[in-house]
């Protein structure tokens, strides 16, 4: 047996039965910090992802414990269902989240609570200590129904301290492992809570019945409930399933005017019957008709077909050529998914997405994939070899000082036109057939006037002056 | 398995005072399932216990491996008698969960409260980072009345002295 520490067993806990009675107040009765919340209503989140229980008995417990302050009581206080929420640390962010925690504290649950400067309660959340062995709703062995530790830490979480009546769900012990007495809450809660929360009614009646119960395939783990809100006083719904149409449990409790619910988690191809009904805190109303559903049957997934239409396999194509891809895919449960289509080459990665698309692609032989995956989660693909021509290389390019020139005649004589550059220097050598014919400033550009008519050829070079870093050499004929 | 009636301390809460609790052998059958740690137990399984004056009570902001982020009070004692462990200085730090601070005030459910000028049997931990902490966490106050007495029972300061040095 697990050792059996809680919150609720502390001396601490027991001293402040006997503080109160040291400060005059009534010993053995309610005690409360002076703390409530402004508001009778009070919404609440559970993370109900814990380590024993499924999500949705986790959230039923935590709904089942949270009503109960108002449903037994009369209370001018109300707790309500806020939803899920992954919240799992004790922090000031106005939202109460109660929540498990896999530690290795050997407490059941604690409460932490705030308020704020005018008193009033801020933010309450509740954390659950996994070291112990949780239950909800029946089947407890050695372990713990989370409602009944859930009612007392709620208590705290509306401003409820430790009482020192034995029996009271705010005593701060619990009578034993897979108790379940303490959802029953005894006079000294009531009248601890009707005293934080005045003004509150036991005279509504219960509410009217639901009716009209639909249940609706939704695949083949979930089936739809539905029903006619017909009351305008409830506080909730509950919602009941059975396996034979028999013997009902409690499934979920839900909020005011809820009128459907997705009952997830089902086995494949089997029925279940459902009831529903309505409560406040006069008690419930009657059961809504019995309805059945069947989840659908479960089938085999298959994997989605593709085909490549373009280009063919071990095509060749120049380098920079705009290729053309073009694939269809089809999946026996899903249909055409040829818009989900994704492209990749092993050598440029993702190449496109859809049934067509060009796009050039660099040198190399690619593999190219079209694959899909259906909802199934099945992949489907078809694969091509393309072949890309290497890129042209480009023509050398001279370094280092370049020469240019143009030929032509004035009225007759040959003359050349040189231009330059990369030459350090303030002067150059300009060099005909060998020979310097003259120096000129390192401008860039120079003129040689040749005193002749008629055809001939010569070669060009300029140099720095006096050295021998030269441009290249450049041939003109007239 | 022992019946619950025997076995949780609910029930011998309910039916005893606080020191019968605390030193009868009934508790200690429901201590050995955990409810309730006995005396002797919170003597045992402590690190230190003084009795002690609360100096001064400062509240800040704390964040822990869990992302929890808390209002802790760092509560001054001024150690007025070491009954178990190390005699090292006159005065100790203890932080203790929950406080006021920046118009909020954090309580925890099961922690008491501790104010400036309360005086405690403080049964301590010390963590691997050198934090010291209550025993057991609300077990390890005992709030001392003005004559020597735990608050509102018939167990006296001599009594839990007289206890740790049987111990110790």
């Amino acid at each position: 047996m697990k050792p059996f520490i809680t919150s609720r067993f502390l001396a601490g806990a027991t001293c402040t039965l006997l503080l109160v009675g040291a400060l005059g107040v009534k010993v053995k009765s309610y005690a409360t910090g002076g703390h409530a919340w402004a508001t009778n209503q009070v919404v609440y989140y559970v993370n109900p992802t814990n380590l024993y229980v499924s999500n949705s008995s986790a959230i039923w417990a935590f709904q089942t414990a949270a009503a109960a302050w108002h449903d037994q009581t009369g209370a001018n206080i109300q707790l309500v269902y806020g939803g899920t929420t992954n919240g799992s640390s004790i922090t000031l962010n106005n939202k109460n989240e109660m929540f498990f925690r896999n530690d290795s504290s050997s407490y059941i649950a604690e409460t932490y609570y705030w308020y704020d400067g005018s008193g009033h309660l801020v933010d309450a959340d509740m954390v659950l200590h996994e070291n112990y062995t949780y239950f909800a709703g029946s089947g407890c062995s050695n372990g713990i129904y989370i409602e009944d530790v859930a009612i007392h830490e709620f208590g705290h979480a509306l401003g409820m301290a430790h009482s020192g009546v034995a029996g009271a769900t705010m005593e701060p012990s619990m009578p034993g492992y897979c108790d379940t007495s303490q959802l029953t809450l005894e006079a000294d809660d009531i009248s601890g809570i009707q005293s934080l929360y005045p003004g509150g009614s036991t005279s509504s009646p219960v509410p009217a019945s639901p009716s009209g119960l639909l249940v609706a395939t939704n695949s083949s783990s979930s089936l739809i409930v539905s029903w006619s809100d017909n009351a305008n006083n409830e506080s909730g719904y509950r919602v009941e399933r059975s396996s034979d149409g028999a013997n009902f449990s409690a499934l979920v409790q839900l909020g005011v005017n809820a009128r459907s619910y997705t009952d997830s988690g089902l086995s494949a191809g089997t029925g279940y019957y459902y009831r529903v009904s309505a409560f406040n805190s006069s008690g419930p109303s009657g059961y809504s008709n019995v309805g059945w559903g069947q989840t659908q049957t479960a089938v085999a997934n298959t994997a989605p077909t593709v085909s490549i239409t373009s280009p063919s396999s071990s095509s060749s194509y120049a380098y920079n050529t705009s290729i053309s891809f073009a694939a269809s895919a089809s999946d026996t449960e899903d249909g055409v998914l040829t818009g989900n289509l994704k492209w990749t080459s092993n050598i440029d990665g993702q190449i496109g997405t859809g049934g067509s698309f060009s796009r050039t692609l660099s040198s190399g032989t690619h593999t190219i994939t079209a694959s899909v995956t259906d909802s199934g989660g099945l992949v489907g693909s078809s694969q091509v070899v393309v072949i890309v021509a290497a890129a042209p290389v480009p023509s050398s390019t001279p370094t280092g000082p370049t020469l240019t020139t143009r030929a032509y005649k004035v009225k007759g004589s040959q003359t050349v036109d040189l231009s330059w550059s990369g030459l350090s220097g303030s002067s150059v050598d300009v060099y005909r057939n060998g020979g310097v014919v003259s120096t000129t400033a390192n401008d860039g550009a120079a003129t040689d006037s040749i005193n002749k008519k008629g055809g001939g050829s010569y070669s060009y070079k300029v140099c720095a002056s006096g050295t021998s870093t030269c441009t290249n050499t450049v041939s003109v004929s007239f | 398995m022992m019946s619950s009636r025997v076995a949780w301390s609910k029930v011998s809460i309910g039916a005893c005072a606080l020191f019968a609790c605390l030193s009868a052998g009934t508790v200690s059958t429901s201590a050995s399932s955990g409810p309730f740690a006995s005396l002797d137990e919170r003597i045992d399984g402590s690190q230190k216990v003084v009795i002690a004056k609360a100096r001064s009570v400062d509240a800040s902001w704390r964040e822990n491996a869990y992302g929890d982020r808390l209002i802790v009070s760092h509560v001054l004692l001024d150690i007025e008698e070491t009954l178990k462990g190390p005699q090292t200085s006159n005065a100790i730090w203890m932080d203790l969960e929950g406080g006021t601070l920046d118009g909020f005030t954090l309580r925890v459910s099961d922690l008491p409260t501790v104010e400036p000028g309360e005086r405690a049997v403080f049964f301590l931990d010390q963590n691997e980072s050198g934090i010291t902490t209550p025993h057991l966490r609300g077990q390890g106050i005992l709030k001392l009345d003005d004559n020597n007495f735990v608050t509102g029972s018939g167990l006296r300061v001599e009594d839990i002295r007289n206890a740790a040095r049987a111990r110790h």
